[in-house]
């Protein structure tokens, strides 16, 4: 059990490491900053944790996917030791990242093991697919009963990276309970907090203050076992990168944030919803910024498609599996007539839905908050980031999409909203906070490096 | 940069700082239950019996409703592998809920002999009561 817990952060950065090295270009060079290694430490874990996901999809039984991770992990390590790169960059975070990644992450742990499994959809959707995977022999076949009566509450074509995991630990431990197996939301946590902290730079006030809304606000969704938290905190950690990407064409940008996009994707279908808005508002920044065309254009070579195909295999291979097993896909479809829809208009559901997105979901105090800096930085003649654009318009599009969602639900409106409508607006908060952020970083560095770590070379691989 | 210029920029992230913490009380509620885990690692016994919890097949199941607890009792004690439940077991969604989930490797077959019923609810005929505990039954019907 032990064993498991000291290990699991080495294989899965062996695991992503090796995918990095599909371009090596990514990995030769040593990092430059603090920022750059938290960077690609916290893009090597994510890309091990999906392709893990992809690996229990292909083969089935959690003994061989440890096999298969070991293997990988080997050669990952391997290239990492030999290649010093990012174990020098490592060490050369600070002692100071280091402290607060560190303690940030032991205390974590402890809410996380010490507090049982005990809401509802931890237990009836994402732990019990991790059960019902760890008894069927561990193995994630048609077996493991997701079409039988005893499941059919519990939503079986859900994403399935954190029951994945959940199971993994629980069959690496050999015996399941409501404490141990939530170490796979701990697996989910560091390598978001590690990449949290490449974004901390001097004099650190926009840092804590990412610590403090991006992190510390989304509280026990973090450790109660939902997805939602961790939806949330990969969608505001998507947008960072992408928005940053826009501003320093930097690919690694662009892959860290692609990365994040698929982690989404894998952790919740909602996940499918912020790439659309995502990929439409960075359309629209194209056809803005004319230059940004030039650095996707540089993008698209055959080893980033290579790697981003591979962030992206499991969640497609859940969906063959899904139509395979002949199991709901759990997508939003055939909303209720426009008849309906008019009706609803006419009894004010309009009103009732954005009073609860927006003032119970606590989105307007986000967003005035945010309109408060933005105006701050007018007023000192400041041009707002493109960044912060994207991640507005990626906002609204999210937040328009949910009250879409709400306005056609074929459920009892208030029960709906009343049971789901703050933690499916908590995406839409973290994007509002990171937009603020992006705004922060930009008054307190006011050249136009303001938003992007200080690289020495912006876009070393092209 | 002025000394007024730099410090402007500073003051307007501060400003933005406190107003979010103000305004957001989730923040302080998380560094108090961070501070809380922090006092349970300084505290050796405490760390300990939680770290045993962990280390222990089967732990955690307090937070399941008693009625659940004491029908798991009796499908685990019984070594059944495959159950029912009774209309009034079904018609709480929580209790069946919590059942189905907690009951695992044991599943819910709609045709198993096993069938669990509450206090107050009659033995169907040509079953035969296997154990019960704190108001739940298991039965068994041939």
């Amino acid at each position: 059990m032990y064993i498991a817990l000291s290990l699991f952060l080495p294989v899965l950065f062996g695991m992503g490491w090796l995918v990095l090295n599909l371009h090596p270009a990514l990995v030769r060079e040593p990092t430059a900053t603090r920022q750059e290694a938290a960077r690609l430490l916290s893009l090597a874990l994510m890309l091990g944790l999906l392709c893990n996901y992809a690996i229990v999809l292909i083969v089935g039984s959690l003994s061989v996917s440890f096999g298969v991770a070991a293997v990988m992990a080997g050669g990952g390590l391997f290239l990492a030791v030999r290649g010093k790169g990012v174990l020098r960059g490592a060490v050369g975070l600070g002692w100071m990242t280091w402290l607060v990644v560190i303690v940030l992450a032991v205390l974590y742990a402890v809410l996380i093991l010490f507090l049982p499994v005990a809401d509802w959809d931890a237990r009836s959707i994402w732990f019990l697919h991790g059960k019902m995977i760890y008894y069927n022999g561990q193995t994630m076949n048609a077996a493991a009963g997701w079409d039988q009566p005893f499941a059919g509450f519990s939503h079986p074509g859900y994403p399935e990276l954190a029951p994945i995991l959940t199971a993994q630990f629980a069959a690496a431990a050999g015996f399941w309970n409501e404490h141990f197996p939530k170490a796979g939301l701990f697996a989910l946590l560091v390598p978001a907090l590690i990449a949290l902290a490449s974004f901390f730079r001097k004099p650190w006030l926009s840092g804590v203050y990412l610590l403090v809304m991006a992190l510390f606000n989304l509280g026990g969704w973090l450790w109660n076992g939902y997805m939602d938290g961790y939806l949330a905190l990969y969608s505001g950690l998507a947008c960072l990168f992408l928005a940053r990407w826009l501003s320093t064409d930097d690919q690694l940008d662009a892959l860290t944030g692609i990365a994040a996009l698929a982690m989404t994707v894998s952790l919740k279908n909602e996940g499918n919803l912020l790439v659309v808005c995502s990929l439409i508002s960075i359309s629209a920044v194209f056809l803005v910024r004319r230059r940004t065309a030039t650095s996707l254009r540089g993008m698209l070579t055959w080893r980033v498609a290579l790697i981003g195909a591979a962030v992206f295999l499991g969640p497609i291979l859940w969906q063959v599996l899904i139509r395979r097993w002949g199991l709901p896909s759990e997508m939003p479809s055939s909303p209720m007539d426009m008849q309906m829809i008019g009706a609803r208009f006419g009894l004010g559901a309009t009103g009732v839905i954005a009073d609860a997105l927006l003032m119970k979901a606590e989105i307007a105090k986000a967003a005035a908050i945010l309109a408060c800096t933005i105006a701050a930085g007018w007023i000192m003649k400041r041009r707002v980031p493109a960044a912060v654009w994207f991640t507005v318009l990626t906002a609204a599009l999210y937040g328009s999409a949910i009250f879409w969602i709400y306005l056609t639900t074929k459920q009892d409106l208030a029960w709906h909203l009343g049971t789901s409508a703050t933690r499916t607006m908590l995406p839409v908060l973290q994007l509002i906070v990171a937009a603020t952020f992006l705004c922060l970083i930009d008054l307190e560095e006011p050249d136009d490096a303001a938003d992007r770590p200080p690289l020495k070379k912006t876009s070393r691989v092209t | 940069m002025t000394g007024k210029t730099r410090i402007l920029p500073i003051a307007a992230a501060l400003a933005v700082l406190i107003c979010s913490v103000l305004l957001y009380p989730q923040p302080l509620s998380t560094v108090t239950s961070l501070g809380k885990a922090g006092e349970t690692i300084l505290s050796p016994y405490v760390f300990r019996s939680l770290l045993q919890q962990i280390e222990t097949p089967g732990t955690g199941e307090q937070v399941l409703p008693p009625p659940v607890r004491s029908m798991l009792a009796l499908v685990r004690s019984n070594r059944v592998s495959s159950f029912r439940y009774s209309e009034a077991i079904g018609a709480n969604e929580e209790v069946r809920q919590r059942l189905l989930e907690g009951a695992l490797p044991s599943r819910y077959v709609p045709t198993a002999a096993y069938l669990l019923l509450v206090g107050g609810e009659q033995v169907p005929p040509a079953c035969s009561t296997v154990a019960s505990r704190e108001g739940v039954i298991l039965v068994h019907c041939p």
